[in-house]
């Protein structure tokens, strides 16, 4: 057993001696002038928005912008493949947003929530309920505003006793509130919809190219304000309770006061998520928002990604979405696919535990040597 | 998932932190599997003519009614295709799931590039994707969900922004609840049954059934002794069974597509309880349905377009049931029969036909009316029935109309009964009877 196990590390500083040091110096060679040359432009970024969001390098900007150059110019570009590009990235939109939710609370502070599926349901269910029992129904204006309320509402309800809680307790009432929710839609179906749900909602709009746009606006939107929150001194205390909440108190702060303020903010995200997806396809049902499947990929997108990142949940939500309903599904099938999604996760979580799209951030950002 | 890994992490939210320049490979790693997307490149193309057939193919509903698309695509390319192109059809799974049924829907119209859609098995999934295809001006024609919400929702509401919709069968349940009273009359004459109870599945196809069937029940003179919506998944029957006992209906008319009713119909068997068991009940469509109960599926009815092949409904009905089944031969995933949605998705794609070459053009993009026009101009004699369809002005536009009998009865929703032995019988209506209903035998 230990002889393999030699020999696998062995292999492994083999592969890093040969391979991966020297491509890792080539690809660094290569794109160290870039990076010099985008310096000029991120020192401008550094200089207005560097205190709020974060400093940046010349590559990590240009990363930055050609990110978001692709995601702009997506309905030119997506026809040039087979597949369905423009619905594929406006749900991976929503769920870049539920992923964000999710590590806005979880990621930060630590304390890991298997239910954040419930969250988003009681938006789009009370979307759907004021849809089917209010006549006329009411515009969006006031639906959209209400169904965020609904899931700040159930999240401090959740929150508020749970939050004392530490150990496994806490993550176990979140995964009892999903498991829940769920029940109560099956046990009262006449009043929830049961597990066909509802029809009811209207979309926004059937024109794949806009209702892409109307998804990608808000992401982007709640993005930059938790950015914004994350790199603020809220922020920094909410990783301070994950790393040592006792040290935390010392300090003279309240910790389960941040805790809820976090849990706050992530149920209006995972609300203006809920709200998203419900105007997206017109059902809220069980399956598309409720059951604990939902939960656990939130949380796949956000680890893939890189929790307690902003950044990391967004990629990891649209690797996660584009594998899942393009690439495996083109490859494996539409249940395989689930198989290779989830053995991909697996492997992540073994070899690239800190999230790809951090690996990919602080890599980028080494480039050019003098900010290490 | 491992929670600990939360506690690994590091706080390095800046880029600050030192990370290995050698792990920049990663980045490398990542951008191959980016590169993999390269190899998605290309397009549908527009030869031929292409059927989207969209059902769940996990369901013997949807697998009879994909079946009878490519029997009817075969059997049409070899008389030279739908105006000289050759019929392909693309399949799609919705699995029942509207979410599901959207995207695969999106993937047909955008990716495929259609000329036609055809199926859909649930309401639900109907509802949610016809806007969307209402949208794309894409001919679709519902031949599986009965909902008549389908059409009130679409060319019911707003006719010139719908107009693409049709639906070819089974009759809506708003006229299917019409058809039960005439077979609940039926029921009288023969057994002297006069009081009846209701269940049904909680979906939105049966909100006709539950909205005016006891209503018509009791308008002929009937009791309805006990009414109750099922949630879809129910797993066990026994409150349900000791209601229905202790009210002692004649018969009970349950509606299931959602809910299949193997341990209902075994506790019937098992306490031989008074009523016969009639309605709708999908599952016992299956051919094998009645092995698969373990016989206790024995006295119970349900309708079904199409009459399960028992009888010939019209010319066209034993001669598809035989095609069908020398079609799907060694094909262990096929049921035996086409199924009730088979018979509606064979007749659709052949109606189709007969439109197109009416209207002198498959081209829906530029003409669109024209097509609309000739639909509406069928009289098409189908293996279901006859189809035609009804027009704008209509209480339900682009709905296939039902037929009626001499004395006003509708007659194109024939139902059939399991008989001990496994035998499939139609009782019902009078002109398609190949035997009378038989009540339980431990009842009288």
């Amino acid at each position: 057993m230990s002889e393999r196990v030699r020999r696998i590390g062995r292999l492994r500083s083999t592969v890093r001696q040969t391979i991966l040091l020297p491509s890792g110096r080539a690809a660094a060679r290569v794109l160290s002038p870039i990076d010099r040359a985008l310096r000029p432009g991120a020192n401008l970024f550094n200089r207005f928005l560097g205190s709020y969001v974060g400093e940046v390098t010349g590559l990590q900007l240009g990363l930055l912008v050609a990110a978001l150059v692709a995601l702009a110019t997506v309905p030119m570009w997506a026809p040039l493949f087979v597949g369905n590009y423009m619905r594929t990235l406006a749900v991976a939109c929503i769920w870049a947003v539920f992923a964000m939710g999710w590590d806005i609370q979880s990621g930060y502070t630590g304390y890991i929530s298997f239910g954040h599926s419930a969250l988003s349901a009681t938006a789009g269910y009370t979307t759907a309920l004021l849809a089917v029992n209010l006549s006329p129904v009411p515009s969006f204006w006031v639906t959209i505003p209400v169904s965020i309320l609904a899931a700040l509402v159930l999240g401090l309800l959740i929150g508020l006793p749970s939050l004392r809680l530490s150990g496994p307790y806490f993550s176990l009432v979140t995964f009892v509130a999903v498991l829940l929710f769920y029940r109560l839609t099956i046990g009262f179906s006449e009043t929830l919809g049961g597990e066909n749900g509802f029809q009811a909602v209207e979309v926004f709009t059937w024109d794949f190219t806009e209702r892409y746009y109307l998804m990608l606006v808000p992401m982007l939107l709640v993005a930059a304000a938790l950015t914004v929150v994350a790199r603020s001194n809220v922020g920094t205390v909410l990783v301070a309770i994950r790393e040592n909440e006792r040290a935390v108190s010392a300090a003279g702060l309240d910790p389960t006061k941040f805790k809820l303020w976090s849990f706050a903010l992530s149920s209006i995200t995972m609300g203006i998520g809920g709200v998203l997806l419900a105007h997206f396809g017109g059902n809220v049902d069980p399956a598309t928002f409720v059951v604990v499947d939902r939960s656990i990929e939130m949380i796949a997108m956000a680890v893939i990604g890189g929790m307690s990142s902003v950044l990391g949940p967004i990629g990891g939500a649209f690797l996660f979405v584009l594998l899942r309903d393009e690439i495996l599904r083109l490859w494996f099938g539409h249940s395989t696919r689930w198989v290779m999604l989830w053995l991909l996760v697996l492997l992540v979580l073994v070899f690239a535990r800190n999230g790809l799209f951090r690996w990919i951030w602080h890599a980028v950002g080494a480039v050019g040597g003098d900010r290490e | 998932m491992d929670n600990d890994d939360n506690n690994t992490l590091r706080s390095d939210r800046t880029g600050k932190i030192s990370v290995g320049r050698r792990r920049f490979i990663g980045a490398a790693g990542v951008g191959a599997v980016a590169t993999t997307v390269a190899g998605c490149i290309g397009g549908g193309g527009d030869e031929g003519f292409t059927v989207g057939h969209l059902a769940p193919l996990e369901n013997t509903q949807g697998i009879g009614s994909e079946r009878s698309a490519e029997l009817a695509a075969e059997e049409i390319n070899e008389e030279g295709g739908i105006r000289d192109e050759d019929v392909e059809i693309v399949s799609a799974n919705t699995r029942s799931d509207p979410s599901t049924a959207q995207d695969e829907a999106s993937r047909l119209i955008n990716q495929e590039n259609v000329d036609l859609l055809v199926g859909t098995f649930s309401s639900e999934v109907s509802l949610n994707i016809m806007d969307m295809i209402a949208e794309n001006n894409v001919p679709y024609i519902v031949t599986g969900s009965a909902s008549p919400a389908i059409i009130e929702n679409s060319t019911g509401s707003d006719y010139e922004a719908n107009k693409n919709i049709f639906r070819s069968g089974p009759i809506n349940s708003y006229f299917q609840a019409e058809a039960m009273g005439g077979y609940a009359d039926y029921l009288s004459d023969r057994h002297g049954w006069n009081t009846f109870a209701y269940l049904a599945d909680d979906a939105a196809w049966t909100d006709p059934f539950t909205n005016n069937l006891p209503g018509e029940l009791e308008s002929r003179g009937y009791d309805v002794v006990y009414e109750s919506e099922l949630s879809t998944g129910i797993d066990d029957f026994s409150t349900v069974m000791n209601d229905l006992e202790s009210e002692d209906p004649d018969a009970v008319f349950r509606f299931f597509a959602h809910i299949i009713a193997t341990d209902m119909l075994a506790s019937w068997h098992q306490r031989q309880a008074e009523f016969g068991i009639e309605g709708i009940h999908v599952a016992s469509m299956t051919p094998d349905f009645y092995e698969l109960s373990q016989e206790t599926a024995t006295f119970e009815t349900t309708s079904q377009s199409g009459a399960a092949g028992t009888t010939d409904i019209t010319d066209k009905t034993l001669d598809f049931v035989d095609a069908y089944q020398s079609f799907t031969e060694g094909d262990d995933d096929a049921p035996d029969l086409p199924m009730y949605m088979g018979f509606n998705t064979y007749d659709a794609v052949y109606l189709y036909r007969e439109a197109v070459e009416e209207a002198g053009t498959a081209d829906y993009e530029s003409d669109l009316d024209g097509i609309v026009d000739a639909m509406l101009g069928l009289e098409y004699t189908g293996t279901a029935g006859e189809i035609s369809f009804y027009g704008e002005g209509d209480d339900y536009p682009h709905d296939v109309q039902e037929e009626r009998g001499e004395n006003d009865e509708i007659t194109n929703f024939p139902i059939t009964q399991w008989r001990p032995g496994g035998d499939l019988e139609c009782v019902y209506p009078e002109q398609y009877r190949t035997a009378d209903h038989v009540q339980p035998e431990w009842m009288g």
